[in-house]
């Protein structure tokens, strides 16, 4: 799994305020789809609308459960970076024309899926590593070609499964059963029991 | 018993500032009609070869044409020649003269400001968004400034403060103008909301964005009308809700809180 952004996302101070501003949104999102292509893909068109519609969705669903940062701040930022990842699949802005590659690494089985993934990972691995100074390791998994299939088998029918996905690969508790609500999610509840019983 | 006037002009000493608005936008209702008549030709009595003596209808259908002609003309040499960029020009003064900021104390430039630069900017959101036969007028658009000026002096909704922004103001200018009459247009077949809805509410977001702006150009209100328009499209099934709904200024305001800061350029 390349990661091309996450020295670039870097460079940025303060991303976590930066990747809210909309051309920031659509330039580092472009940018990503460059350099995650693999090389076999001929030609790749980025929708302008659906990627707005993406970000926008995302801002709402961000604005409604931003209060959750306060119980555990490292898990919003996963669970961020998990429903942005969904509202693209969601809208699905990019559309890849590309020819079967001889290695069967993600780029090469799922391409557009493969740059979303890319996309949100490298922002939350950045946003992780600004605010607590974690260098999340990528699992070994995460280059498994059968991973990826069931992946893109169950985010067709669910989108709000790329949440728990996203969590599986920053190494956080996934909530596979009801992955868009922020309520349930393993920290979030943990915390909130653990707040109660004190 | 009084007479009754003729002309519209507005009843105070007061308003007489909004009389040539009177005029202007009874030659804009005038143009919108010439423009909209198509004389019946056959019903006319004109055929292209007809020698004899025309009838009344014909003679008025002859006349309506030049004078559509004529009209036309004019206003193609004046738009052209002088007022090539006059919408863009009032655009100067979009941004400061809203309500989203502290606006206290300022006079009658303020006001002639907010609705030329609202016009000019509906003018441009109409076209941008492919209003079809727009009729902007700017009459409703002064009564709108008024009666906001008016609700602000009653202290029911606080002026925000130094420095700070208030998308409730935002969003009740953007209501008030909504219901003015300034936009008549042809709506589509099956308006999902009104397209009114969308210009208003568009220019109400680009509003937002701008009065967060560090220094808003012309260049800028222009791409923040074209920014607003794209998303308030993107969010129509919310903001159809919105206008729909018990409490739109409350609603439209939080809907500006959300996505002014987004869209504002950093």
């Amino acid at each position: 799994m390349r990661l091309p952004m996450v020295a670039e996302l870097n460079g940025e101070s303060d991303l976590r305020h930066r990747i809210r501003d909309l051309r920031f949104f659509e330039e580092s999102f472009r940018k990503n789809v460059q350099l995650s292509l693999p090389e076999g893909a001929k030609r790749s068109k980025t929708d302008q609308a659906r990627l707005r519609s993406s970000f926008l969705a995302w801002l709402e669903s961000f604005q409604s459960t931003r209060h959750l940062a306060e119980i555990d701040r490292k898990d919003f930022i996963c669970f961020s970076a998990g429903s942005m990842l969904a509202e693209l699949f969601r809208h699905a802005p990019l559309s890849v024309a590309s020819e079967q590659g001889q290695t069967e690494n993600p780029a090469t089985v799922w391409p557009e899926g493969s740059a979303y993934v890319s996309y949100c990972l490298g922002v939350a691995m950045t946003v992780l590593e600004q605010e607590f100074h974690l260098t999340a390791e990528i699992p070994e998994s995460a280059n498994d070609p059968r991973i990826w299939q069931s992946f893109k088998e169950n985010v067709r029918e669910n989108p709000d499964l790329a949440i728990p996905f996203l969590d599986m690969l920053l190494g956080q508790s996934p909530n596979w059963n009801e992955p868009a609500i922020a309520e349930k999610r393993p920290a979030v509840e943990q915390k909130s029991t653990r707040a109660l019983g004190n | 018993m009084p007479k009754q006037q003729r002309f519209p002009l507005p009843p105070t000493i007061g308003d007489l500032a909004a009389a040539p608005l009177v005029v202007k936008d009874a030659l804009r209702g005038l143009r919108r009609k010439i423009g909209n008549i198509v004389p019946n030709m056959a019903e006319s009595g004109i055929s292209g070869t007809s020698q004899g003596p025309l009838s009344p209808l014909a003679i008025a259908t002859v006349l309506l044409n030049e004078t559509r002609k004529i009209t036309s003309f004019g206003e193609d040499i004046a738009r052209d020649v002088l007022f090539r960029h006059r919408d863009e020009a009032r655009l100067a003064a979009f941004a400061l003269s809203g309500f989203g900021r502290p606006f206290k104390g300022l006079g009658d430039h303020h006001r002639h400001n907010f609705v030329s630069s609202r016009y000019a900017a509906i003018k441009i959101l109409s076209h941008y968004l492919g209003a079809i036969d727009p009729l902007i007028q700017e009459q409703p658009i002064d009564a709108t400034y008024r009666a906001l000026f008016a609700h602000s002096d009653d202290n029911s909704t606080p002026q925000p403060a130094q420095g700070g922004i208030s998308y409730d103001h935002i969003a009740l200018s953007t209501v008030h103008l909504e219901k003015s009459g300034a936009l008549t247009l042809t709506e589509p077949d099956d308006p999902t909301p009104h397209q009114t809805r969308l210009i208003f509410a568009a220019l109400g977001l680009a509003e937002a964005i701008l009065t967060l702006s560090t220094n808003p150009s012309i260049e800028s209100t222009l791409a923040a009308l074209h920014l607003a328009a794209d998303v308030v499209v993107l969010r129509k099934p919310a903001i159809g809700a919105i206008f729909e709904g018990l409490d739109p200024v409350s609603q439209l305001s939080a809907e500006y809180r959300l996505l002014a800061p987004p869209l504002t350029e950093a």
